[in-house]
């Protein structure tokens, strides 16, 4: 009886027991499947889209309007294109912008080709003018009359077909836009990149002066633990409310500066320079309280002054901590995006000024998904970028942790 | 010295500066529009230009975040568990690396999922119930992207407090007859206890704080609260976010006084924690 009655408890607990360890099972695999499925959307949407061409084109659309005139036939190379005008020595062929949309480009251009002389009929300076069209060019909207005078019209909306028979029937084009590939994030990029450096040049001074105060000059106080624990208390503060800080405080001493709009790439650094501190103090802090006392003793007592012993001994050995805080800076400031909307806009811009007005990467993304129709394809390519940084990032301060670590303890 | 004030002082500044714009709505005269009621922002329902009403998108935010901790600390709490004492060595690393990677991930990539893969299985699942939703935009995209996000923060910190507990506790436990599992979830976890609320504290903070990803999935609704799931809904941080276009006069300005409120509830929500936390210890 007694063994029954033990054998069934020994059975429940053993299936409790396994309940329990898969259960922590099913927890730990939640996260390996939504990285998975974060990483494999990014990639699979991204990876299509993301081309050198995007980095470095501009995002703005380049509109040009020429007339062209053709007085003679040409002949397709071998026919070896499909899709050939023998009135203008053209081929075209479908292409794809760099937001991913379809577009009509050009693939081959005679050497004698009227194109080659088309003239710009827009009202601007270049009026009159000859326009550079070249392999590659994107053509959209065309009218004009055949030889008979009657009107011809094309767009690219059309099909090649449709297209080429058009540009075929035509021997004076009266109007054709020519678009330069717009979409890119060459602004966005540009900015990206001087916004870190302009944040590391002035939160990495003050953030590395304010833990060598901590840990070198302040002495033990109720004061210097006011100061630890607020610094602290920053780093809790969420990243929106950071924005507007930076809106009250930063905006208003740009313009001062003599920005000629709110939003400037200053005004981000500033504020993202804010956001930053107590990740550079602390991470500076803790690598100068690793250094070992007798080299700040036999720096003293070789009789170098206390200023000299710290930015010759102590400065030098606590660099692995100010690299990491560097990198760990990279990393949030690429990614930021809440602190950045109130400081720097949602307008993109291909004028990249540290007075201007122009967004990081992950602005860019804000903007190209907050409209009515999002495009998830290129937001996507630009978050492979930003992952790819940010992991190399993390990647890096672990591996230089780990090896701070094995040198300490051998 | 000066640096170290300046460092410190920082936190001073923001709350002062934020408090001081974040009251003038109710003060000053904007030309035109006049100043905000504070009566009507404090019980308002409704968020429109001109009409601005707190309490419902307030109610909100506190409900969709209570949803989001109760499902992700569990997970959390499992997660580390997992990570500290059953899996095997290999393993243990690579999950934690993978949790690792998760909380490097910024909140403008987890809306951007959530904007393109959650809220199409939100909507795919409404269909399921025959329950229309806006395109999948609604309070359920936004508890599970929060959920997603606050489960690295509370694995992470849960993880040093597992670590933490002593061994000769987990040895004594064993020692009494316990299996491996039973010791794991009753001593473990309760040696853990106070570590794993102070990670879930944090993980709330910044849940509530949550700004990007939240206004990517969370749809705009102009009158709260909105209780049912499947509706699309407003918190107080994606009313900061959305509909950014001046940058000046009441429209502009109101915004800081969310930001106060914001500010308020986070430290009030923190505060109550860890009073609960103390309590709990004390126990």
């Amino acid at each position: 009886m007694m063994n029954v009655d033990r054998e069934k408890f020994l059975k429940k607990r053993k299936l409790v027991d396994r309940i329990r360890n898969v259960l922590t099972y099913i927890s730990a695999f939640f996260g390996v499947l939504v990285l998975a499925a974060i990483l494999a959307f990014i990639f699979i949407g991204g990876l299509p889209n993301l081309s050198f061409k995007m980095l470095v084109s501009d995002y703005k659309i380049e509109l040009t309007t020429v007339r062209i005139e053709s007085d003679r036939k040409f002949e397709n190379p071998d026919d070896k294109y499909e899709y050939f005008s023998s009135n203008f020595g053209v081929a075209i062929e479908d292409g794809k912008d760099n937001s991913g949309e379809r577009i009509i480009v050009i693939e081959y251009l005679d050497e004698n080709s009227p194109f080659k002389n088309s003239i710009c009929i827009d009202n601007t300076d270049l009026k009159d003018s000859v326009v550079d069209i070249e392999v590659g060019s994107s053509l959209n909207l065309m009218m004009g009359e055949d030889e008979f005078g009657v009107f011809v019209m094309a767009s690219n909306g059309d099909d090649l077909e449709d297209y080429i028979e058009a540009l075929d029937r035509l021997t004076k084009i009266d109007s054709l836009q020519i678009e330069s590939q717009g979409g890119g994030i060459r602004g966005s990029l540009l900015t990206t990149i001087i916004l870190i450096i302009t944040t590391l040049i002035i939160a990495l001074p003050i953030g590395i002066g304010a833990a060598i105060y901590i840990v070198l000059y302040a002495k033990e106080s109720k004061f210097k633990r006011a100061i630890v624990s607020m610094i602290d208390m920053t780093s809790g503060v969420p990243s929106i409310i950071f924005g507007f800080v930076g809106a009250i405080i930063f905006i208003p001493f740009v313009t001062k500066l003599g920005a000629s709009s709110g939003y400037t790439i200053l005004a981000g650094a500033l504020t993202m320079s804010i956001v930053l501190l107590p990740v550079i103090t602390k991470t500076t802090a803790e690598s100068l309280l690793v250094i070992p006392l007798s080299y700040q003793m036999a720096s003293l007592s070789l009789g170098a002054s206390k200023t000299q012993t710290v930015f010759k001994v102590i400065l030098p050995n606590a660099f692995p901590g100010i690299l990491q805080a560097t990198l760990l800076s990279i990393g949030r400031i690429i990614g930021e995006s809440a602190a950045l909307l109130f400081v720097m806009g949602s307008n993109i811009s291909d004028e990249v000024s540290l007075f201007g007005q122009s967004t990081s990467l992950s602005l860019h993304i804000w903007n190209i998904t907050s409209g009515e129709s999002p495009n998830f394809g290129q937001a996507a390519a630009i978050s492979i970028i930003i992952l790819i940084v940010v992991f190399v990032m993390s990647t890096s301060v672990k591996l230089i942790s780990k090896r701070q670590l094995k040198n300490n303890g051998g | 010295m000066v640096i170290g004030l300046v460092a410190a002082s920082a936190i001073v500044i923001i709350v002062l500066f934020i408090f001081i714009k974040g009251i003038s709505p109710f003060i000053n005269d904007y030309q035109g529009s006049g100043n905000a009621s504070l009566l009507k922002f404090i019980t308002g329902f409704t968020w429109t230009a001109g009409n601005y009403g707190i309490l419902g998108m307030l109610i909100n935010t506190l409900y969709l975040t209570l949803i989001a901790t109760l499902v992700s600390s569990p997970i959390s709490i499992l997660t580390a568990l997992f990570i500290v004492r059953i899996a095997p060595k290999r393993l243990s690393a690579s999950i934690k690396s993978v949790i690792e990677l998760l909380a490097s991930i910024p909140s403008i990539i987890y809306g951007l999922f959530g904007m393109a893969v959650i809220n199409f299985v939100v909507k795919n699942i409404g269909n399921l119930f025959n329950i229309q939703t806006a395109g999948g935009t609604s309070g359920l995209s936004t508890v599970i992207v929060l959920i997603i996000m606050m489960i690295p923060t509370i694995t992470m910190i849960s993880i040093t407090s597992v670590e933490a507990v002593r061994q000769d506790q987990i040895h004594a436990s064993l020692a009494l007859g316990a299996t491996k599992a039973q010791t794991d979830f009753k001593i473990v976890i309760n040696g853990a206890k106070s570590g794993i609320f102070a990670a879930i504290i944090l993980g709330v903070g910044r849940a509530l704080g949550e700004a990007t990803a939240v206004s990517m999935v969370c749809g705009n609704a102009i009158t709260g609260p909105n209780l049912n799931l499947f509706d699309i809904t407003r918190t107080l941080t994606s009313t900061m976010m959305l509909g950014l276009h001046e940058s000046s006069g009441l429209d502009y300005d109101i915004r800081f006084s969310v930001g106060v409120v914001l500010m308020f509830i986070i430290l009030l929500t923190s505060v109550t924690l860890n009073a609960i936390k103390r309590m709990l210890e004390k126990k």
